[in-house]
């Protein structure tokens, strides 16, 4: 699978990189929320994993852009997310056409069930 | 414990007390020390009046003594003695002449008489005696004197007798027979004064008797004589009493010989005592009277004088100025009293006031209630005091802010590389991952795995306690089976529990469902079971949960039969950071926040949570949670 993550925090984003790939997956990664942006609407995945909480243009931002011209319908988009964002707001990205939510701070074994999941979908 | 404002009116009336009795003290003293001194003084004056008048009279005698050794009565006499002489019968003659002698003094008076009342002996004893003026008194002393010869008959005289034979009166036996008689105090009708009658025999040149020279010395010409002498005040009373309560003299208004023995004082006069004083309570007065009785009895002991000097005690005299003192002292007394309250009130009201303020605001900033507000007026200490407590209290509200952020800020830095921590191990684990780890290395991964979860938990406890000593704590409610919550506690402590050899298992009558926040309800449980799962014993220890349906409440109960907890750490323990044991510290790495976390998740939702333990037999804890959502 093709698995694109999105997340500011480097040394997660490194770790998760190296665990996923190593079940033989192909997973790029990107710190900055705007070269996300671009990667996902330039580029296939078949699964994006998003952080929800970053500085100054967050994975709520990215959700929104790509909901606006309908773009998030071609994608299989799973946000993660800390406590702070309220259960409406999850909601809502749902609604606007997220896959998923997964809880931070993130289980690998939850993350490649979900993973599996979309694999096999 | 007695407040302020009550301690600060006692210390006022407990001063005013002791001055007004100090006061009250100093008067009565002073009172009885000036009662004591005028007594002292009264005494002296009436030792003094007594002594005068024994002067006065001696005087007036030793006048007359000299009187009786002049020429013209040495030469009357011995006329009149050779006289009586020649006479056949003396007796007889005499007795003849008294018979024709008018006595009554109202009487016109014979010739006989008026040859006797005019000749040159009695034109002396007139001149020098009864019309010689005292310029002192503006008195004469004497009001009548006669001379008698050697046989009692009248010689001269200066002014009307009632007799004219004298031998058969006592006083004429008496001078004659004692040189002096000195009669009591009587009043004369001729002269119409009160009188001492002084007898004194007269002798010739050779000694031998020659007659009687007899006087009436006016009382009252020497007690005006005596008062001239002796100074006293206005409100000074003086009295001269005789020992029956005959009243002889007196400066106030009196009848002679009024009898005053019937007067509350006569009978303290009769101490038999030389002088002395006293304080009479009469019915309508109080007096200090000081007393004396006469010192020369030679002269004065026909008398039996009692000289008595009076002062009322009260609206005149020298005790009235320390009355009106004392009266102006009870009644500063009670205003000082008056003033003293209210001035206590006043001042312990603003001493008091600004303390309770104090008081009440140190409370609230005790219950972290930082911005309370509190008005006090005034620059005064008490206000500042006030004042920098507030900014101490915003100071505090700041800091403790500021700590809230820090710790919330730290504890999620502190979490956030436990993440990539946690994915390493758990991928590592994973066979098909980087590929196949021999046991040491499994083990080693399995020691970074549990403790990083370890550290997660105690950072999670941590940021727990933050929210909910911010009120930022969620409860997301959800309806939930609380069997499904039992089994799973159960099943999450059994490799655990197998660890150390110990039974838990769970019981619950029925099926109960629960609308409230699962997730913080699983947060209690497993603090409660983890520790009660440190302190069983290894073996033989046992944990139950149970949970059932208790009026509008469910009841979780979580029983041990570990080391129990004494009733000294029972109180604390549901306080933050506190562990009964600190020894367990080390060995169970807790922060000592579980059961504070546990009250303020249960409490949050509405729940109440408590315990009950006996030392060495084991611990129950109870929580509620309300089942207002219970369907």
């Amino acid at each position: 699978m093709k698995i694109l993550i999105v997340d500011d925090d480097i040394e997660l984003t490194k770790a998760v990189v190296s665990s996923v790939s190593s079940f033989g997956h192909d997973v790029q990664s990107t710190n900055d929320p705007r070269e996300g942006l671009k990667l996902i609407r330039e580029q296939d995945q078949d699964m994006v994993i998003l952080d929800l909480s970053m500085p100054e243009f967050s994975g709520i931002d990215i959700v929104k852009d790509l909901a606006k011209d309908g773009k998030i319908k071609e994608k299989k988009i799973v946000v993660m997310t800390a406590s702070a964002v309220h259960e409406d707001e999850l909601k809502n990205l749902v609604d606007l056409g997220v896959h998923s939510v997964l809880r931070k701070p993130v289980d690998i074994d939850v993350m490649l069930d979900k993973i599996d999941e979309i694999g096999s979908s | 414990m007695i407040g302020i404002s009550t301690q600060i009116i006692s210390i006022f009336l407990l001063v005013t007390a002791i001055f007004v009795i100090f006061a009250t003290f100093s008067i009565t003293t002073g009172q009885d020390f000036i009662q004591q001194s005028v007594g002292q003084s009264s005494l002296l004056l009436a030792q003094d009046m007594a002594r005068f008048i024994e002067f006065g009279v001696s005087n007036n005698i030793n006048d007359l003594i000299d009187f009786s050794k002049t020429d013209i009565v040495q030469k009357t006499l011995l006329e009149s003695n050779q006289e009586f002489e020649n006479l056949s019968d003396i007796q007889d003659y005499i007795d003849q002449q008294d018979d024709a002698w008018v006595s009554t003094p109202y009487e016109t008076i014979t010739p006989f008489m008026q040859s006797l009342i005019s000749n040159e002996l009695a034109e002396d004893l007139k001149k020098n005696f009864v019309e010689k003026i005292n310029p002192r008194t503006g008195h004469s002393a004497f009001a009548e004197l006669f001379l008698t010869n050697e046989y009692g008959a009248n010689v001269a005289q200066s002014g009307k007798t009632t007799d004219y034979r004298q031998d058969d009166e006592d006083w004429w036996q008496e001078a004659k027979a004692n040189g002096i008689s000195i009669g009591k105090t009587e009043y004369d009708e001729s002269a119409k004064t009160d009188i001492i009658s002084i007898g004194i025999k007269i002798t010739d040149e050779d000694g031998n008797f020659a007659g009687v020279l007899k006087a009436g010395l006016s009382v009252r010409s020497i007690i005006r004589e005596a008062e001239i002498f002796t100074q006293y005040e206005e409100t000074t009373q003086v009295n001269i009493i005789t020992e029956e309560g005959h009243l002889i003299y007196s400066t106030k208004a009196f009848r002679f010989n009024e009898n005053i023995s019937d007067h509350s004082f006569f009978e303290k006069l009769q101490s038999g005592q030389q002088g002395g004083f006293f304080v009479d309570e009469g019915e309508f007065k109080k007096e200090l009277v000081a007393y004396s009785r006469p010192s020369n009895l030679q002269v004065m002991g026909e008398q039996d004088w009692i000289f008595v000097i009076k002062h009322e005690i009260g609206e005149v005299g020298i005790l009235s100025g320390m009355l009106t003192l004392r009266d102006r002292m009870i009644i500063n007394s009670l205003i000082i009293v008056g003033v003293a309250i209210v001035g206590g009130i006043i001042f312990s009201r603003s001493i008091s006031h600004p303390i309770k303020k104090l008081t009440y605001l140190a409370k609230e900033i005790g219950k972290e209630n930082f911005d309370v507000k509190v008005n006090l007026k005034g620059r005064g200490e008490i206000a500042q005091l006030v004042k920098n407590m507030q900014e101490m209290g915003i100071a505090l509200k700041n800091a403790k802010k500021d700590k809230d952020e820090f710790i919330a800020m730290i504890s999620h830095e502190l979490k956030t590389p436990l993440t990539p921590i946690k994915i390493y191990a758990t991928t590592l684990k994973k066979p098909k991952a980087f590929g196949e780890l021999n046991q040491k290395q499994i083990e080693a991964v399995d020691g970074i795995h549990f403790n990083a979860l370890r550290l997660e938990r105690l950072i999670e406890d941590l940021l727990d306690v933050q929210r909910l000593e911010t009120g930022r704590m969620m409860f997301l409610k959800e309806k939930f089976s609380v069997n499904e919550v039992l089994d799973e506690a159960v099943k999450d402590y059994q490799i655990m529990s197998q660890e150390k050899n110990i039974q838990i298992s769970s019981k619950i009558d029925g099926k109960i469902i629960l609308y409230s926040d699962k997730k913080r309800i699983d947060q209690v449980l497993d603090n409660l079971a983890r520790n009660s799962i440190d302190f069983v014993p290894k073996n033989t220890g046992t944990i139950q949960i149970f949970a059932e349906k208790n009026n509008d409440n469910v009841l979780f109960t979580v029983k041990d039969n570990g080391q129990g907890i004494s009733k000294e750490a029972q109180k604390k323990l549901f306080a933050k950071f506190y562990q009964a044991d600190t020894s367990v510290t080390r060995r169970h790495g807790g922060t000592g926040l579980g059961l504070a976390i546990c009250k303020g998740i249960v409490e949050g939702l509405g729940g109440e949570i408590w315990l009950e333990s006996e030392e060495g037999k084991g611990t129950n804890v109870y929580f509620t949670i309300p089942n207002s959502g219970l369907q």
